[in-house]
């Protein structure tokens, strides 16, 4: 009897120092995996003040959580099996991830609309606008059932039809609608492929008095088919195949290319339009001439004379590889990155043509208009 | 900060845990005052003076009926002080919310409330004045309690602040009933209330008789689990830290009859409004008129406890009405009828009245319900509802499957057939959700 009660009185003081080690355990992992990759997880008496502090905790820690990717991988499972194909914005299909585009900010696409307007009354160059669709609105086939999207088609209408005897405008919708059961959009990165920027490349060339080179004066070469893109990060889902990135290099005339980026103060060049050795540098899109700059001047040694200036956005990386066979000089301005001292640099009376060539989200969602400004003031 | 955040499980939690228990049992109140002020500090610094400011007072009001213990009237002006504060920041503080769209204040309406009720009990002696700041401080903004109660008495839980042993079982139940409590607060609760929003952000010509279902039977889920989730959860925290918290909620849409659903939903908010206002109006002592207007006072308590709005307000009033009713009325018809008709008949009541509810306006809702029934002439459905039932089919499963009392009697069934592997399979079970709820949470 007296035995028993010890026992009994041991095990309850065993199982209250397991209690206590178990909390401290589990505190400490949390302390330790948070601080691992972030050493500023500590207080500081302004954060607290302000109530920013609990959030800043709240990221650390969730942004080095032990197995987060195998976690992140188990919560999308879930939520899949719960019925929802719609999660963060991104619809999922073993075919590829969609991103839903959000119906576009009014008061943003009238002010870009109207500085892209007064660009072409203004500047008395060729001026062309060509507005991308995004995957939802294109490969509608994989969206879910009973699925809404913004109908991007009448969007683009409405858009080109104010811009009507001021600005071209290349109809890309269609270009890419007619081929919707095609490679043209990634599965993984909310982007065109090369294949849906050669498609809009032969749009284009109508309307810009390109002679558009057939697919099969290009060979493919391919930098990888394991990419997984930004889509990919944020849903996990792992049915969906990787991505190819295929590299179409002019092979009936070759050419030679000068790609110079100007990041910041800094200046990159690469002599050729698709600079592979950036894959292993993790940066696997950049292979496409080295990704997109804030500016991108792209020197072609070919029989062309003609200079073209685009201000466009990452969608560039698919249709430009193409577009450059055709100019002496291209240079792509990203207005989202352009510094007021780079606008400077920006000699728009010195090109030929002037191409706006942006995705629709992009066109709906950001402001391009201060930056034009400052282009259109020089 | 909210209690279902990862830095909160696994960092804020098992830390106090650990301090809270490591400390002699005497300061083990101290403790956990001041971990509850880091929390506050922590979910939302600028309230942190109002709540020091608004306990301080009330204690002090406390201190000042020790003193003018032989004072009738100057007792009575500490009481009558304490009330008019309290009643002045919720109104104060409500009115910042709806007119000025200020931020509103974490827990406000509980600690005043709990605040109250200490001092009216002892005003009333039917407790003796608190001497110790620390456990009146701690028995008004225990955090776990500050989102949605249960508003306790401080009698029911002084005990248990004072002598607070380890007692690992309780720490594994408490941390189990967390567990569940997250899972309704954040899974079926937040899954739920994106559905009523999704429908309540259609434009006025995408509405539909399913849709309008859909938001009156969305919305009275969400209500549902995301304040018994966070009740749960606060019961689960508190029995980690040896105190128990009696349950708020007992599975309100299963009520047989719309006083049953009263004394299900929200119970201690309900208890409360009993215990200080329908007692203090001679509960039903002057015949049924004056009885019938006590019950729709407490009716519309229970709505303007969802915050100051005229909808909230009526929709305390109908509930009463059919209280009055049933009291008064068909009390004999209900006590005949058989269980499942009651059910429906509380189900349709309880459901119709979160039409009011749901509306901003009393045109609204009355906009509600002859949409509802099919005549305001929309269509019976379109894509876009079914969409979103597609979307959520198994989430309104879930939470129909766990508003019912479904899965506490199999538990109830398999701990007494099988005690200990059931133990062990429940355990397994929570650890399994708590896996899930933090996958969920990244």
């Amino acid at each position: 009897m007296l035995k028993e009660a010890v026992r009994m009185k041991l095990w309850k003081k065993l199982s209250r120092v397991a209690c206590m080690l178990g909390m401290l355990c589990i505190a400490f992992l949390a302390i330790s995996y948070a601080a691992e990759q972030n050493s500023s997880l500590l207080p500081e008496w302004g954060e607290v003040r302000g109530g920013t502090y609990a959030s800043k905790l709240e990221q650390g820690l969730k942004a080095n959580f032990p197995y987060r990717q195998k976690l992140t991988q188990l919560a999308l499972d879930l939520k899949l099996a719960g019925g929802q194909r719609v999660q963060n914005q991104i619809y999922i299909n073993k075919e590829g991830l969609l991103r839903n585009t959000d119906p576009p900010n009014k008061k943003i696409t009238d002010k870009n609309t109207q500085v892209i307007m007064r660009f072409g009354e203004e500047e008395g160059i060729p001026t062309y606008l060509m507005l991308i669709p995004t995957a939802s609105a294109v490969k509608q086939q994989l969206l879910p059932n009973f699925a809404q999207t913004y109908n991007q088609s009448r969007f683009i209408e409405d858009t080109y039809n104010q811009m009507s005897g001021k600005v071209t405008t290349v109809d890309a919708y269609n270009a890419l609608f007619n081929k919707r059961e095609e490679y043209v959009y990634y599965r993984t990165e909310n982007n065109l492929t090369a294949l849906g920027g050669y498609y809009v490349y032969t749009a284009l060339g109508k309307k810009m008095g390109i002679e558009n080179s057939s697919l099969n004066q290009f060979e493919i070469q391919y930098a990888t088919d394991e990419y997984r893109g930004d889509l990919f990060q944020r849903s996990p889902y792992k049915e969906v195949r990787p991505d190819t990135l295929a590299l179409y290099c002019y092979t009936r005339y070759p050419r030679d290319y000068v790609v110079t980026h100007h990041v910041g103060g800094e200046i990159k060049t690469y002599h050729t339009l698709y600079p592979v050795h950036l894959q292993e540098m993790d940066r696997e899109m950049n292979v496409y001439f080295g990704g997109v700059s804030s500016i991108t001047d792209f020197q072609i040694a070919s029989p062309y004379s003609t200079r073209l200036l685009v201000f466009g956005d990452k969608t560039a990386l698919s249709y430009l590889p193409f577009v450059v066979n055709h100019y002496q000089q291209v240079t792509l301005v990203d207005l989202f990155q352009l510094s007021r001292e780079q606008a400077e640099d920006v000699p728009v009376n010195e090109y030929d043509q002037v191409l706006f060539a942006y995705s629709l989200e992009t066109y709906s969602r950001l402001d391009i208009s201060t930056r034009m400004e400052w282009i259109l003031s020089i | 900060m909210r209690m279902t955040n990862l830095s909160f499980i696994y960092l804020i939690l098992p830390l106090s845990l650990f301090v809270f228990y490591a400390v002699p049992p005497k300061a083990r109140g101290g403790v956990l005052l001041a971990v509850s002020l880091l929390y506050y500090a922590l979910a939302q610094p600028r309230g942190l003076w109002l709540l020091l400011a608004c306990v301080a007072l009330d204690y002090a009001a406390m201190q000042g009926m020790a003193l003018l213990d032989k004072h009738p009237r100057g007792r009575r002006f500490c009481v009558t002080f304490c009330f008019a504060k309290n009643l002045g920041f919720i109104v104060w503080s409500s009115a910042m919310v709806e007119i000025y769209g200020a931020e509103a204040r974490l827990g406000l309406l509980i600690y005043t409330l709990t605040g109250l009720d200490t001092v009216l009990c002892a005003y009333r002696r039917e407790m003796p004045i608190v001497r110790n700041p620390v456990t009146f401080a701690l028995h008004c903004c225990f955090f776990p309690k500050l989102y949605a109660g249960p508003l306790v008495e401080y009698r029911a839980v002084r005990e248990q602040m004072i002598h607070s042993p380890l007692q690992p079982h309780r720490l594994i139940e408490g941390a189990g009933e967390f567990v569940h409590g997250a899972v309704k607060n954040l899974v079926l609760g937040g899954g739920i209330t994106v559905v009523y929003r999704s429908i309540r952000n259609m434009a006025p010509e995408e509405a539909t008789v399913l849709s309008t279902w859909c938001l009156v039977i969305a919305l009275a889920f969400s209500v549902y689990f995301t304040l018994s989730g966070f009740c749960d959860m606060a019961k689960g925290i508190a029995a980690m830290f040896g105190i128990k918290l009696p349950a708020n909620f007992y599975y309100p849409y299963q009520s047989r009859s719309v006083e049953d659903f009263f004394n299900r939903f929200n119970i201690t908010v309900n208890q409360y409004f009993r215990r200080t206002v329908y007692r203090s109006l001679q509960e039903d002592k002057n015949g049924p008129a004056a009885d019938a207007l006590n019950i729709l006072v407490i009716g519309m308590l229970m709505g303007l406890w969802f915050g100051f709005h005229v909808n909230y307000l009526l929709w305390g009033l109908y509930l009463g009405s059919f209280i009055i009713l049933e009291k008064y009325l068909y009390k004999k018809v209900l006590q005949a009828t058989p269980t499942l008709f009651c059910r429906v008949y509380a189900l349709c009541v309880v459901l119709s009245s979160f039409t009011i509810f749901a509306g901003n306006s009393a045109r609204q809702s009355l906009g509600f319900i002859r949409d509802m029934f099919g005549f305001g002439g929309l269509e019976a459905f379109n894509e876009q509802i079914l969409y979103l039932l597609s979307s959520n089919w198994l989430l309104l499963v879930l939470c129909v499957f766990f508003s019912t009392s479904l899965t506490y009697v199999v538990s109830t069934w398999m701990r007494k057939l099988w005690p200990r592997v059931s133990r062990v399979l429940l355990a397994a079970v929570d650890a399994a959700i708590l896996l899930a709820l933090t996958a969920l949470a990244l």
